[in-house]
């Protein structure tokens, strides 16, 4: 299934509001945070008008050594609701954020690997997100987030746009009255580690910062796994569709629809009896197991 | 970049609704989703929730998309004044709009100074 973006808004007020929001979604949240307060902890997740946000990647900010922290968290909700989110990210004393609606994810458990990295008080001109674990699919959305923050601050910063492979979502160069953030994307299409570094030119000392990296599996294709193919079919999450099963020619057993849900989620042990019943009557194939 | 808009605007008791502002035709590149960016100076706002909205209309302005944001004053920033309230708004790669327009709800009339931008 191809993953897409369906939309998105950057902002850095108080909450986020996307309206119209598909069934099943993947929704997404960058945020790029400057802390004076609360120490050297992980971001927490956003809150939601509709269903709970989970931690897909959120390390230990950078620390400029006197109380203050730049960093970011990467959050998602998978098979969101219907409708309008309005989404509220942990408060801080300053934030950049980006929320995304994406299709074509899994439904249930998208969250496959992930990484953060940060840096205290230095004087550097790039940052690594840190290297993910092999992903589990070809096709996977990966998404990546910086923040960086300096006591005094520049302009710009002077940022490398995009970051190689990927393309860019928000990006705020002004670390001097703003937060210095960088949010990107990109769609892989083979297995591997994952990871990215974050380059810019501002050689400034005492400068601060985080970045992350998180990767989503995409649906399962809808591989013709029984019928004579024109009606089988998966649902998005990878679950059998049941109606297009029911409404396969030539195939209606007395109790189909008892059995199936009681027995849909265990597909893996179809009952001999019934495997014989489908194949004597819609010249299907069978494949047990795959579901 | 392309400017839909830059000044300032009276929002008279706290609400404003613009005109469909025209996005040009000739900026929009196919595969790449074209973003509504909004950028205004938070010195003007009023004290309290102010709501913005960004809308943008793929059929000439009949039916509109909607992102929003709230801008709470005070407010914490980081570094010296100017400080400013952005948002943007993006659809898919091949939604195409041709129109965008600013809602804006705030809790008492003042002077929204800044910037719309079709990117």
């Amino acid at each position: 299934v191809t993953i897409a973006l369906a939309q998105s808004i950057t902002g850095n007020g108080a909450t986020l509001t996307l309206n119209g929001v598909v069934s099943g979604a993947l929704l997404t949240l960058q945020d790029s945070f400057y802390r004076t307060s609360g120490g050297a902890v992980a971001e927490a997740p956003p809150t939601d008008t509709q269903g709970a946000w989970s931690v897909s990647s959120a390390g230990v900010p950078g620390a400029q050594g006197n109380g203050n922290y730049s960093g970011c968290g990467i959050f998602h909700q998978a098979n969101a609701a219907a409708g309008t989110h309005t989404v509220t990210p942990q408060t801080s004393a300053d934030n950049n954020a980006t929320l995304c609606e994406w299709v074509g994810c899994k439904a249930a458990s998208p969250l496959d690997a992930s990484a953060s990295a940060s840096t205290n008080n230095f004087a550097g001109t790039s940052q690594v997100t840190g290297t993910t674990a092999v992903t589990a699919q070809n096709d996977e959305l990966v998404l990546i987030a910086f923040g960086l923050a300096c006591p005094v601050g520049v302009t710009d910063v002077g940022f490398t746009d995009p970051v190689s492979g990927f393309t860019t979502q928000q990006k705020v160069s002004n670390d001097a009255s703003d937060i210095a953030t960088f949010h990107a994307y990109k769609i892989i299409s083979a297995t591997g580690t994952q990871s990215a570094t974050f380059n810019w030119t501002d050689t400034e000392a005492t400068q601060f910062c985080g970045a992350a990296i998180a990767t989503f599996k995409a649906a399962d294709s809808s591989a013709p796994i029984y019928g004579n193919g024109q009606d089988a079919t998966h649902l998005h999450d990878g679950r059998r569709n049941v109606s297009a099963m029911y409404s396969m020619q030539g195939w209606s057993p007395v109790g189909a629809e008892k059995w199936f849900a009681d027995e849909l989620e265990q597909a893996a042990g179809t009952p001999p009896t019934f495997q014989a019943a489908w194949a004597r009557n819609s010249n299907s194939i069978i494949q047990p197991g795959l579901h | 970049v392309t400017l839909l808009f830059s000044g300032t605007v009276n929002v008279v008791n706290g609400n404003l609704q613009t005109a469909a502002l025209a996005v040009p035709g000739d900026i929009k590149q196919p595969g790449i989703p074209l973003q509504l960016r909004l950028r205004f100076n938070e010195a003007s706002f009023p004290t309290g929730t102010t709501t913005i909205n960004a809308q943008l209309s793929m059929d000439g302005g009949s039916t509109w998309k909607t992102a929003s944001m709230t801008c709470v004053k005070p407010s914490t920033w980081k570094g010296p004044a100017p400080h400013f309230w952005s948002l943007g708004f993006t659809l898919g790669q091949n939604d195409n709009p041709t129109h965008a327009r600013l809602i804006v709800s705030a809790p008492a009339q003042f002077n929204l100074v800044g910037t719309i931008e079709a990117v």
